[in-house]
């Protein structure tokens, strides 16, 4: 929360070799290195280490090579997560994984997080497209991992590079799965008396065997927010509204969006519309989308969550968090994909009165304890970073931490990749047999350990 | 815990922990086994197989988030019919479901031709838990649709055959069954064709979730070429309809068949002979792979089939070898791993012409010095499948 960090020092590279040099440069220096996308993350993933150098990827951002009749394409880190769909579209092409942030984030950046956004519920996270990359290793050394045909020998290391925050390497290059645009997509926006039965209306939906492209929940003060924010007609006494998008074949998708909207109605919708045109329904995701920084209008500031639950235990959740945040005199809006369960509760607070951001605190940890105990997980989308490390503990035990462990020390053995996050505590790579060896950075007591 | 024939067997997640505390501390060789319908690479003299059929339980089935966890040694067939009866499916083509395990298909990431529209295994799995070389139980992933909390091994594993972990749990994720089907056979076309269809198909914007194309002896060769469609009955028939009137106008001639038909190709291609070869390509290159890496290959066996999924870039190819076969194996290989494709061969004859046994994997990739690191993490004393993997790993 407001984490500061200045870094030794900042580059922005142009190119893998140069990317290749800076990292050198730092090795021979004894610096911890930190590779940054936009900045728009939300764990403080990208935060400096004191003393580090911060390789900064902006100025990559070139779309390499665009290749429909194999469905991929290959970009440099620093291409902004829309551009790839804006450049596509002329062919009838997008990139499916749409995080709300797509129009400033970076491929670099999703790769890192395996981010995810409103239609991962039927199309998957970065993932499931990120194929292939080329990767500066901790030692400078470039290689290329993973592959964008459906099979390679040997094992898979472009999926733990994926989501990996940037400590097994710095991507420098992307192969992404590209998918063709569905022939037509319904939108359904309903509202409910609570998120209860919009809870019960998105079990209904899953139920009926339809698996739709997104489906999006928003509680009353959200509404609020966001209504306030970008002037959608959204009704303002309601507890709850679901957004939803079907898509494929299109006569299929007449079918399923009827399936959905009656799925709604039964579950005890107020009111169902579906949007009049292309515009309206652009609308209607512009205010999905723009909620986070919606909650300006409501709140000075505010604390975001990225827990999950099993999608039957969203309604319950929900009222444990609301019990929480009440118990601490504070406010949570909710919006979130609630299609796959990722809650994204934000406590609302003001930092100027004395307490309230430690309250705060309190009750997003508190929140995702609910989601442990629930059986979901603390992140589904923003990643572990520096924000959530010491939760990583409450998930995973030491044994489960170490195995993960492994992975990082085979990649990078001296931790100087994005060092101090994730890991809540001290990892080593000591070499098996044998007692561990201190890296240069901690003799030169510029890097800690995990 | 069972035990037979060189074969252990545990019973319960606590046994096969133990077990495998036990195997480390003796220091013993370890080769992990589920249905053994993809073993690739023989096992060594002095290996204790360590056979998961016995860790064979759902632990958890929650229909509605779609997602279930099941023990290693459950049958793909087992997990099917649990499924079925909430109306869901767990999307992975095996040939033999009554055999093949999860934990198998997971280590082999075995895929099928549905991958077109449901992704591999490494797509749908979400956790697992893994009892390591050295006996320590652990856990990465988790139980929900979306999770990035540390590092995913659940995906890391599918593929390994074995080689890091031996995998006691899976979290993955079903779809729902079908409400319709239906498939179509375009017949006797030439390999440049097939490629024009697949294009066809995307340009309509049609969803088909496989595209297979069974391969004749013929001469010059022709593939017969056989397109799945499921889903919401309307967007079927629609999809059906379109493909009859894109063969009209094309002068293509398409018939429907009974889907069960259209996936005999796999089952054919596995009975065909002792040696079955998988290309990976690009998809692009189609006609050019079956030029110029297929038929040279398919020429030296006897009674050879091949199967495409020409939209995935895959082929398989099964017969019986010749003394010409290992050339010809060899310069195939070399012109698909010169495009960046890879060779790989499935099965082999027990001792092929009295020559050594073809080397499964082809070169290692580049990456392979990574992928030594990793082998050299989670397994250091190499008792886990050793100098099977790519590269000798």
């Amino acid at each position: 929360m407001g984490t500061r960090v200045t870094p030794a020092l900042v580059v922005l590279p142009a190119t893998t070799d140069e990317v290749a040099g800076c990292v050198r440069l730092a090795r021979q220096f004894g610096m911890p290195i930190v590779a940054r996308g936009a900045g728009t993350g939300l764990s403080g993933g990208a935060v400096p280490s004191s003393g580090s150098l911060v390789i900064g990827l902006s100025r990559m951002k070139t779309i390499l090579e665009v290749d429909l009749e194999n469905e991929r394409i290959r970009v440099q880190p620093g291409v902004v997560n829309l551009d790839v769909s804006k450049r596509l579209a002329p062919h009838g092409y997008y990139y499916a994984p749409d995080p709300s942030s797509q129009s400033v984030c970076s491929i670099g950046g999703n790769v890192a997080e395996n981010s995810g956004g409103a239609h991962c519920l039927k199309y998957g996270f970065t993932v499931n497209h990120a194929v292939g990359a080329t990767i500066v290793l901790a030692d400078g050394s470039v290689v290329s991992v993973g592959s964008p045909l459906a099979n390679a020998p040997g094992y898979d290391l472009m999926a733990v590079v994926v989501g990996s925050e940037g400590m097994l390497g710095i991507v420098t290059e992307v192969w992404l799965r590209i998918l063709r645009l569905p022939q037509k997509t319904r939108t359904i926006f309903a509202t409910f008396p609570s998120t209860d039965e919009a809870g019960a209306a998105v079990s209904a939906v899953i139920a009926a065997g339809v698996v739709p492209a997104a489906v999006e929940m928003v509680d009353r003060l959200a509404i609020a927010a966001i209504v306030a924010a970008t002037g959608v007609d959204w009704p303002l006494d309601v507890g709850a509204a679901l957004l939803a998008d079907v898509d494929g074949i299109a006569a299929e998708v007449d079918q399923t969006a009827d399936a959905v909207i009656a799925a709604m109605h039964q579950a005890g919708a107020l009111d169902v519309r579906v949007p009049r045109d292309d515009a309206e329904r652009a609308l209607m995701w512009k205010g999905r989308k723009s909620a986070f920084a919606a909650m300006g209008r409501i709140s000075p500031n505010y604390y975001v969550q990225d827990g999950v639950v099993p999608r039957k235990e969203i309604a319950a959740v929900l009222r444990e968090i609301a019990s929480l945040a009440a118990g601490a005199g504070l406010r949570v809006a909710n919006v979130f994909h609630a299609g796959d369960g990722n809650l994204h509760p934000l406590v609302l607070y003001d930092a100027r009165v004395p307490g309230e951001e430690a309250r705060a605190e309190h009750v997003a940890s508190e929140i995702l304890r609910v989601c442990i105990k629930y059986g979901g997980s603390i992140t589904g989308e923003h990643g572990v970073g520096l924000d959530k490390a010491m939760y990583l503990g409450e998930l995973f035990n030491d044994d489960d931490l170490e195995t993960m462990n492994f992975v990082r020390c085979a990649f990078d053995p001296e931790r100087s990749l994005n060092p101090g996050k994730v890991f809540p505590t001290p990892r080593l790579c000591g070499d098996r047999p044998g007692p561990f060896v201190m890296s240069q950075l901690e003799r030169s007591d510029v890097a800690g350990r995990g | 815990m069972r035990q037979g024939g060189g074969i252990l067997e545990p019973n319960t997640l606590p046994e096969a922990t133990t077990l495998m505390r036990d195997l480390a501390s003796e220091g013993a060789p370890v080769f992990l086994r589920g249905g053994g319908t993809h073993t690739i690479g023989r096992q060594n003299d002095d290996d204790v197989i360590v056979s998961t059929r016995g860790l064979n339980r759902i632990v958890e089935y929650a229909p509605e988030d779609q997602t279930v966890t099941v023990e290693a040694g459950v049958t793909i067939a087992q997990l099917s019919e649990v499924l079925a009866t909430r109306g869901q499916r767990l999307v992975v083509d095996v040939t033999d479901p009554q055999r093949a395990t999860v934990g198998g298909a997971i280590a082999a990431n075995v895929s099928g031709p549905r991958r077109l529209r449901f992704g591999s295994l490494k797509d749908l799995i979400l956790g697992v838990s893994l009892v390591r070389a050295d006996g320590v139980a652990a856990r990465a992933g988790g139980k929900v649709v979306k999770n990035v909390a540390g590092f995913d091994l659940s995906k890391l594993v599918v593929g390994s055959y074995g080689t890091l972990a031996l995998v006691t749990t899976a979290t993955l994720r079903v779809h729902p069954l079908p409400e319709a089907s239906a498939a179509l056979r375009i017949a006797q076309l030439q390999p440049p064709i097939v490629w024009e269809i697949v294009s066809a198909l995307r340009e309509r914007q049609l969803e088909p979730v496989a595209i297979n194309a069974l391969r004749g002896s013929g001469e010059p060769p022709y593939y017969d070429l056989d397109i799945i469609f499921e889903g919401f009955r309307s967007g079927v028939e629609a999809q059906v309809a379109s493909v009859f009137a894109l063969a009209n106008e094309r002068g293509w001639s398409a018939a429907q068949l009974e889907p069960d038909a259209a996936q005999a190709a796999d089952t054919e291609v596995r009975a065909a002979g002792p040696l079955r070869v998988r290309y990976t390509t690009l998809p692009s290159q189609f006609a050019a792979s079956d030029e110029r890496a297929i038929e040279p290959l398919a020429q030296t066996l006897v009674r050879s089939v091949a199967n495409a999924y020409p939209a995935l870039g895959v082929f398989t190819l099964a017969g019986t070898p010749t003394p010409a076969t290992p050339a010809a194996l060899a310069l195939a290989r070399e012109r698909i791993e010169r495009t960046g494709g890879s060779l790989l061969v499935e099965a082999q004859p027990a001792e092929a012409h009295g020559s050594p046994a073809i080397e499964p994997w082809g070169t290692p990739p580049p990456s392979f010095a990574l992928m030594q690191q990793l082998k050299a993490r989670f397994d250091p004393d190499r008792r886990l499948a050793a100098g099977r993997f790519v590269g000798g790993l």
